[in-house]
Parts: C-alpha cells; structure tokens; sequence
C-alpha cells in the first residue's frame, strides 16, 4: 500500500512538471540547454560539479557509441592523464552502439542536450545539426589547432570536414586496410601447386584443394575458396575492376564511374561462376560470419580464405588455427591478376578516410574556457606526449620505450583495450597496430601495400527520396543470382537497365559527381 | 427476485466509486506515460529534423510524402507480403501448441518429470535470437552443420537449410515456435492453476475420462486467456518478428525473409530517417487497430471480448 | 469411488512420451549452449565444430565476464532496478487489473479500448525521453521503474484471471462491510498467486534485461545496467584493438548461461504456485 502512494506521489508530481515544459519545449532555445548542461552535470557526476566549484578546472563531457566499458572514473588513467597534463576534466560516456548510439544522441539532442564533443551518428544527421546551429564550425579556431592540423596530415586532409565551408568535423588521419587473401602453403606443397598469382592458377589451386583431399583424412571435405559474406568475391571482382557493391571509383580519364559499370564487369561474374560451378566455393560463404570462417579454417574445411590479417596473425587467434593441425601454414598472397589488363588490386580504401568522427558543441565557443579546453584537448591528443597516452598507456606500466621503439608489457593487453575512444583524430595506423600486434607486423605491412581500389562513395549522401538501401539489396541479391548462376550474367545489361529504371541509378550517379566535384574530389 | 436484483444493482453502484479510486491514479499514469508522447506520430507526417523538435519541423510536403517513400520502394509488395505470410503462420502455427503443452504439463503427475519438463521448455525464451542463430548453425550449416553431417555420413546430400530460400519461412516459424513454446505455455499454466478443483472432483465422480475433463472443463476455462492472446496477436500482424529475422536472415534469403520492420530498420532508422520510420509505424498501428476491433467483435459474439 | 479409465492410462502414456520428445528437442541445443561455453575452441575445433558433451573444461568465458569492468556494480544495480521495479510493477499491475475486471463497473466500455489503445500507437523513443527529461527523472533510476510501471498486455493477463474468479466469493466480506482493497487484499491476491506470480516472473525477466532504457535514460557511466556492460562486449571489435582470445559464440553461450541462472534459481519457487488448483471451496465455506 505504501508503495502505491508513493507512485500517486511520483506520478501527480510528474504530471505537474509536464505541463510546464511540454508547452515551450519547443521553442525551447540555447538557454534551455545550458541549463540542461549544468543540472546533468550536477545529478550525474557531482564529483565533476565540484571541480567547476573549484574553478580550476574545466570539465568536458564527451559522448560516444562503442562497445566497451570504461574503468570507473577514479581508475581510469586517461583522463586522469589528460587532466594532468592540460587541466581538463574529461569525461568520456559510451551511450550504447550503431543506431542505439543514434537513437539515445538524437533524443538528447532534441532535448536541447549537446553533449561538449560528440561522434555525429552519421552524414544526414550532422548536416541537420549544422543547419540548426548545434555544432561548432572550427574554421576560426584552425590557427590555434595548428599542432592537430599538421598531426594529420596538413590542409589537404581537412578537405573531407567541411559542411558549407565550415569545418564542423574535427579531422582525423585514415584507417588503414586489413584485409587480405590467405592460403594453405603446406596444402599446396602437398597436392604440389604454387601460390596462385592470376586468376586461371587460383581456380586450379581451388580445384586441387576441394579435390585432392589435401588434409589426406580419405574424405571429400575440403572447400578450396571461402570467405566471409559476399565480399569475398571482390578478391576476384576486383581485379576485374568490378565489385560486388556500388563503388564509386575515377575511370584512367579522371571521370567518376561506378564498380557496376565496369567493361569488364561480365567477364568477372563469369569468373566467379566458374568458381562457384567447379563446386570448390564453399556454400555457407555468404552466412559466413568472420568467426564461422576462422572457425572453418581452423578445422581444416578451408584451403583459400578471403578474410583479415587481424583474424588470421594474431597470437591467440593463430594457436586457434594451430590447434587442430599444427602443421598448418597460413600465407598471405598478392591480389591475383586477371588478364584483361585491369589493374590487379583487392578491396576499396576509403578516399575520404580523413573525414572526422567527432564534433564540437556550438554551445562550447559561448564559455571562453570551454573552448580553451577543447583546443587544448585536440591538440594534447595528437602530441607526441598525449598520443602516446591514448595509444599506448601509460609509460612503464604499459609500454617501455627502447631503443626508440615502443615495446608493449602484458598490461597492455589487459589494461588499453578502451584507449581507442579517445583517439579522436585516430592514430598512425599502421606503427599503433604493429605496436599493439608484434606478432603480426609482417602482415600489417603487407595488407598496408596491397593495391587497392580508391572509392569514393562515402563522401556522397544519397539524394531525397531516392531508395539507397532498396538500391544496394537489389545489386546484392542480383550479384547473389549472378554469381550463383541462377541468374543468366547474360542478363547483366539488363539487370543495369533495372537498375536505371526502379531505382534510378543515373540520377543517383549525377548527384554523386555533383557532390563529389563540389568537394574538390573531381574537376 | 426482482427486490433482490434492484439491491444488487444498488450494491454495485455503492462500490463503483471504489474502484474508481483505485483506477484513478493509474489513469493519470496512461495519460502521462502512455498518451503524454503520442504526438510523435506527427513526425509521420513532418519532415523531422531532430534539433527543431517534433512540433517545430516542417511539415513534409506532400504530408503523405513518407508514405508515399514507401509505397514507391519497388520492394513494398513484397515486404508487405512477407511480413503477412510470416505473421500469419506464426499465429496459425504457434498459438495452440503452447496451450496443449500447458494442458500436458497439467495432467503429468510425476513431480519431478513434471519441474523438468516445465524448467527445459521455458528456458529456449531467454536465449537471444543471436544465440539462436549459433546453435541454428551448429545444428542446420551446409558445411559443418549436425544435421547435415548426419545426412552426408547416411549417403544423403546435404542441405542448404539456412540459404534456401523455400523452406526459410519455415524456419522462421519453427525456431520461433521453439524459442517461445514453454514461456506461453506459462499464461495457461497459471490460468490451469486458477480453476477450481472441485470442478474436476465433481466429473470424476460423474465418470468422465481424462479427455473428456480436459475437453468440458479445462478448454473452456482458458478460452478467456486464449481469446486475449489472439486478440493481441492479431493487433501486431505488422510484427513479424525484427530480433529474429534481422538475425538469422542471410542476404541469400532476403526474398522470403525481409519484413517491414527489417526494411524499416535499415532505410528509416540506421539511416535516421525518423519520419519514414514513423509513418510505416503509424501504417502497421493502423492495421492492427482495425485487426483488434474486429477480433472482438467476434469474440464478444462468445461473450469473451476484452471489452 | 474413482473409476479409473483405460483411456486414461494411454493418454497418460502418450503424454509422457510426448514430453519427452519436447524435452529432448528443448534440451539438447542448451546443453550444447552450456557446453561451448565450458569448451576450450580449440577442443571444438579437434571435435570437428560440434560436441555436446565437453572433453575439456576452461572457465575462461567466464572469467572474462566476471573480470569486465563495471560488471559486480552493474549487477548490483540491476538487481535493485529489478527487485523494487517488479514491486512496483505488481502493486499496480493488481490494483489496476481489480477495478477493470468487473464486468459491472460502469465506463468499462471505454476504460478498456483506452488502455489498449496505446498499445498500437505509441509517440516513440524521442516523445518519451522529452517526457522523462520534463519529469527530471534523466539519471535516475526511476526512469527504468516508473514509465513502465503497468505494462498493458501483462494488466490484461490479469484482468482474465480476475474475471474467472466468481463475484459470490465476495460477497460475504461485502456484506460484513469490508471495503474493495481489503477485498483485493484479503480474498483476491491469496486466490490469484498463480497469476501474481507469473507476473513477477514477467515483470522481473524484462528489468534483469533492460537494456535500451539503461542507455537512454543512464548516460552516467557509473549507472549502468547488466545487459549494458555485457553486451559490449560482443559489439565487434572493429578497431581491433582488444586481445580477443574467446570466440564471440563462446562467449555470449557463457553470458546467457551466467545471466540466466539467477532466474532458473527463481522459477521453482514460481513453478510451486502452479501444481495444484485453487480450492474455491475451502474459501467459500
């Protein structure tokens, strides 16, 4: 009973204050949303709420949508790091991940809620927010941000962070690209074929795997070819200069054409029919998750694997794929040659991969030592000193420096798996990767070298009312038929016409040019 | 007699204020959580920009102009389609089983027997759809799968279990079936237990058999709990099943298996498009508005009508 | 005085043999559940991929979870959200259900349309969180308790049983004067346990995995729940930064495994409440 008075209690009192503000939240401006700042801070983090008391130091609250969990406050040495070193307070929440990440950023920002630096959920949504003023152009602060500018690589790599002239992103440098083909090396010594460099020799190879029993148990239960999900075709479409996805690409002309329209685009689907005809494809590759395929190849099912270096070469990872045969000797190969005269070449690279995550609350530049805080923040994290604490730890406890070089301790393992959320201009890819994965630095470097394809389509937003997710189903599940052979490749032309005629592919390609030539990335 | 009912009816109204008081606070409590928010629905109809608010966007001109986003998807008649076949065996296929399993459960004596049964049948439901999804492939894979060991090892041909797209939807049923069998049976167990045992003692001694009982007595005591479940189950047809599907569905069976809500999910919200969402939201609420209407009028016919 | 029936016995005997099926079917993917996650892979791995029973046992799964940060605070957390949310739930929940079983009760035409109604319509996420942000319940834990407080379908659930239960029960107690709650309380919650108790089982399963509300409505890192925690750390780890050494499967058979226990320590004492019929006599004499 008393709990049921109570809930009256709880809920006359909660209709009392609806009445206020449901009225006027609409209208409900920047003054709303300071003084939804001050009262959050103040409920949640009363630890913080003290500091600004003290008035030393600034606190920022950064949000973001990953999956992992941060050591408590007091326990966690970034941001005491980072309050040591700058006299910031930072304070970092991971709001779920993916479209709940979106969904909990969006409401609170309909809330009149800006966090002080968050990740855009995505292109749309930034742009909404750029439009209604939420978000901090950095154009005027670039002279006081110069250590961040330079760390990633100088103006060039800001092109991609500019709204309307206005440098709403904070940039970043480029991921680099993981992924790469593997095969058996000691299978192919067995059934006596060479690591295959065009296409013809990797069929053979394929054939010889499925076929020539390679792990000598007397049954037929090998699949030459696997990989994880459709993708793994782009080992072949690729060299073709074709993918199994709309990229967008410049043709030898400088002009921007799409993966789909490839000339040679026919001959490729040929080739993975013919893979997949030869019966050396194995069936569940377009299900396959990455751990079903490592699974896979750990059990020996698999001879060529299409996949990441990071799935194959890391310590524990690899002890998996020993583990059934110790003799297993995985080796990674260059993309294979195609012999049309297409460039021989694996996978996209991101052509705007500089094109920055994070943002900056316009509330932030209307409190001087706010922003002072975050200029401060950009430019301590791309410092040598503030990088290496978000790449690395802390010096002696997780990493030593010797020689120069930076040598990880077993704590870095255990302690740094959350660093990365605060990499908010990211890193140098490739020497944090080798760093982090010693075992596996040849690897890093190979799939750093692999030739790829430049694609450009994630600096385009679908135009209004065009079906993008409609559009990328329908290639999908055509190049499933394609390739699958339930579907003529005969009927490619047509299928192109389809595309042109449902869902209007051209306009979809004209307005990606004009995005893409006003960005400079196309004359 | 007729003093008596004129009193009875006067006793009511005494008591009515009652439960008034009783309800009252609680009717607050839907207005202000469950009413408060509904103006959401306008986003629907607006073209929703999330700094400006609901109220504050612009509204989408035409209004009907996300609705019409949907209907011009050149796969609307399929999705559609698909959501209805998958709802429709889910209802046909999965809302009797767990009444017999209750009933089953009800009739078996052993004690120990009887807290297995009900324990393992109820445990499939706290397995998420992506759990499920690893033991379908331990189980169903072409390459690895159990079954498919079996049938090769039996000189059969393997089969594409989780790829084929003619025989996905069944899937789909059948793995919701087995997820959710124990827990509805649940409801009826509960509903099983309220009925009065003197009702069973008086047929024992009348002679009928086991069937019988269950036939006279038991089925007609849960016809009230059942008719709420299909009453409800009938409002959410437009619900086919998200967690599961956008789980398990591979893109090889995306034609038998893509659902509104899966399509929802990927045009609307990853891509944030609320309002697109929204108005296929408001499109499914519609339907299954009109759905549960109907549904009790029939059922009032049998006097067992919600309202 | 009982005349048993042969028919009675075969349908015993079908019954039995039916369940057993049912009970096979239910149990054998669990035990493969339980065993991946007991299992080394690379045991898996030698054993083809499949195998029910393990050869090897690791606790690696679970010591990775009990090792995950936050995870002793976000149990405790969500053991309080889960204990005085269901109270709440149910106080309602019966209180509500009482009133609206009573076919006589005038308005219930209209009552009962208006609380299905928000069933189908619903505002949304964002509608929501404005209202929860008005009633300053943003970081508190009251948000996960209070706008969830009567969930409809589980109100109605009720509301069937109470309708089952005959108005002549009542009538004694009203006519010695006692009023509707010591009706409620003294003759309808003590003949309703098995509903009641359905519910808790309802109601308690839903706060111990609340997850979408926790990231809403909890922004403070310090304030999140179990399912929050767990579940990232199966997002895929796309930055590759983590040492992972348990498969993600393994992994998430472990965390079900661990986050269902509780629970299955539970329905026992739920199940009791289901073995035998009420006795209608007992309290009518």
């Amino acid at each position: 009973m008393a709990a049921m008075v109570s809930l009256a209690l709880v809920l006359t009192a909660g209709c009392g204050s609806n009445d206020v503000p449901g009225s006027t939240q609409d209208s409900a401006k920047t003054t709303e949303s300071t003084d939804a700042n001050e009262q959050d801070d103040g409920e949640t983090k009363p630890e913080a709420g003290q500091e600004t008391a003290d008035g030393d130091v600034v606190s920022l609250e950064l949000v973001c949508g990953h999956g992992v969990t941060l050591p408590e406050k007091e326990k966690n040495f970034v941001e005491q790091g980072i309050r040591e070193a700058i006299g910031v307070d930072v304070t970092m929440n991971i709001v779920g991940a993916g479209a709940d990440y979106a969904t909990a950023l969006n409401a609170r920002i309909s809330g009149g809620d800006v966090p002080d630096l968050f990740i855009a959920p995505s292109d749309e949504t930034l742009k909404q927010y750029v439009q209604n003023g939420i978000v901090l152009s950095l154009n005027d602060y670039l002279d006081q941000l110069q250590p961040l500018v330079d760390w990633v690589g100088g103006e060039e790599a800001l092109r991609p962070n500019y709204i309307n002239g206005g440098m709403y992103r904070v940039p970043r440098k480029a991921k680099g690209s993981y992924s790469m083909p593997v095969v058996r090396k000691d299978w192919l010594d067995k059934v006596g074929a060479e690591i295959p460099t065009t296409m013809e020799e990797a069929l053979e190879v394929a054939k010889k795997l499925t076929f020539e029993d390679p792990d000598g148990n007397g049954a037929q239960d090998t699949y030459g070819f696997s990989g994880n999900g459709l993708w793994a075709f782009n080992l072949i479409l690729n060299s073709y200069g074709g993918s199994v996805y709309n990229n967008l690409v410049l043709d030898e002309n400088g002009e921007l054409t799409s993966t789909l329209l490839a000339p040679n685009m026919e001959a490729g689907l040929e080739m993975c029919k013919r893979f997949v005809d030869a019966g050396v494809v194995d069936p569940d590759i377009v299900a396959n998750s990455g751990d079903a395929l490592r699974d896979k190849m750990a059990q020996c099912k698999v001879g060529m694997a299409v996949t990441e270096w990071a799935s194959v070469y890391k310590q524990a990872l690899m002890e998996q794929l020993l583990a059934v045969d110790p003799d297993a000797e995985w080796v990674w190969y260059a993309p294979l040659d195609s012999g049309t005269g297409d460039r021989a070449c694996f996978d996209t690279i991101n052509a705007v991969g500089s094109k920055g995550e994070w943002c900056v609350s316009a509330a932030v530049a209307e409190s001087p030592e706010k922003l002072e805080a975050v200029i401060k923040l950009l430019n301590y994290i791309t410092s040598e000193e503030g990088e290496k604490l978000v790449s690395y730890g802390v010096e002696g406890r997780h990493y030593n420096v010797e020689n120069g070089e930076i040598v990880k301790t077993d704590l870095m393992s255990t302690e740094c798996d959350f660093l990365w959320v605060y990499q908010m201009a990211y890193r140098d890819d490739g020497v944090y990767l080798a760093v982090k994965f010693p075992e596996a630095a040849e690897s890093i470097v190979f799939s750093e070298n692999t030739e790829r394809m430049t694609a450009y389509e994630n600096a385009v937003i679908a135009p209004e009312g065009f079906h993008a997710e409609d559009m990328n189903k329908y290639i999908t599940e055509n190049m499933i038929a394609f390739i699958f052979g339930t579907r003529p490749i005969s009927e490619y032309s047509q299928f192109l016409e389809e595309l042109n005629t449902s869902f209007g592919f051209e306009d979809y390609m004209k307005s990606a040019e004009e995005q893409l030539r006003e960005q400079g990335y196309i004359e | 007699m007729e003093k008596k009912g004129r009193q009875r009816i006067r006793h009511i109204m005494k008591w009515n204020w009652q439960y008034y008081v009783m309800l009252l606070p609680f009717l607050i409590y839907y207005l202000v959580f469950k009413y408060g928010p509904m103006y959401g629905v306008l986003i629907a109809f607006k073209d929703y920009n999330i700094p400006k608010g609901i109220l504050g966007s612009p509204w989408a001109e035409p209004v009907w102009k996300h609705f019409e986003y949907f209907f011009e998807s050149p796969y609307a008649a399929r999705i559609i389609g698909n959501t209805l076949k998958i709802s429709f065996y889910k209802i046909a296929f999965g809302m009797i089983p767990p009444i017999i399993l209750a009933i089953m459960i009800n009739e078996c004596k052993n004690k120990w027997f009887r807290k297995a049964i009900q324990t393992a049948s109820y445990l499939p439901h706290f397995l998420s759809w992506v759990i499920i999804y690893g033991i379908m492939t331990a189980f169903f894979s072409q390459t690895s799968g159990l079954i498919n060991r079996w049938l090769t090892q039996w000189g059969l041909s393997s089969y594409p279990f989780l790829t084929d797209p003619t025989h996905f939807q069944a899937m789909i049923v059948g793995t919701d079936l087995w997820k959710g069998l124990g827990w509805s049976a649940i409801i009826y167990l509960a509903a099983i237990a309220g009925i009065d045992t003197t009702l069973y003692e008086a047929a024992i001694i009348d002679g009928c058999s086991k069937l019988k009982r269950i036939w006279y007595i038991t089925l007609p005591l849960l016809k009230g709990t059942f008719i709420l479940q299909l009453i409800l189950r009938a409002g959410s047809i437009m619900n086919a099943g998200f967690d599961q599907i956008y789980v398990i569905a591979s893109d090889q069976v995306l034609g038998v298996a893509e659902i509104l809500d899966t399509w929802v999910f990927k045009e609307g919200i990853q891509r944030m498009n609320y309002s697109l969402a929204s108005a296929v939201g408001l499109l499914k609420s519609v339907i299954g508005l009109v759905l549960v209407l109907g549904t009790n009028k029939l059922a009032r016919k049998w006097d067992e009508g919600l309202w | 005085m009982v005349k048993k029936w042969k028919s009675d016995k075969a349908v015993d005997i079908c019954n039995y043999v039916i369940l057993s099926v049912i009970l096979v079917i239910c149990v054998f993917p669990l035990l493969y559940v339980i065993s991946v996650s007991l299992t080394p892979i690379t045991e898996v791995h030698k054993n083809g991929g499949f195998l029910v029973i393990p050869r090897a046992i690791t606790l690696d799964a679970y010591k990775t979870i009990i090792d995950q940060r936050m995870l002793p605070r976000a149990m405790g957390i969500t053991a309080y959200i889960t204990i005085l949310g269901t109270v709440i739930n149910i106080v309602a929940t019966v209180i509500m259900a009482y009133p609206l079983s009573k076919r006589k009760l005038a308005g219930r035409r209209f009552l009962i349309p208006f609380i299905i109604f928000p069933m189908l319509f619903s505002g949304g996420t964002i509608p929501t969180y404005l209202l929860i942000k008005n009633l300053n319940m943003i970081g508190t834990y009251w948000a996960l308790m209070i706008p969830g407080a009567v969930y409809t379908y589980n109100l109605l659930v009720v509301k069937a049983f109470f309708e089952n239960l005959p108005e002549e029960l009542f009538e004694s107690a009203r006519i010695d004067g006692a009023n509707e709650f010591y009706v409620l309380w003294k003759i309808v919650v003590p003949l309703s346990k098995p509903v009641i108790m359905t519910m808790v089982l309802f109601y308690a399963v839903g706060h111990w995995e609340t997850y979408f509300d926790s990231i809403m409505y909890l922004p403070d890192q310090n304030m999140q729940t179990l399912q929050v925690v767990l579940r990232r750390m199966l997002t895929p780890n796309t930055e590759m930064n983590a040492d992972i050494t348990i498969p993600t499967m393994t992994l998430q058979m472990a965390m079900v495994v661990f986050t269902t226990l509780p629970i299955i320590v539970i329905y026992p004492f739920i199940q009791k409440y289901f073995t035998k019929g009420i006795m209608l006599g007992a309290v009518k004499g």
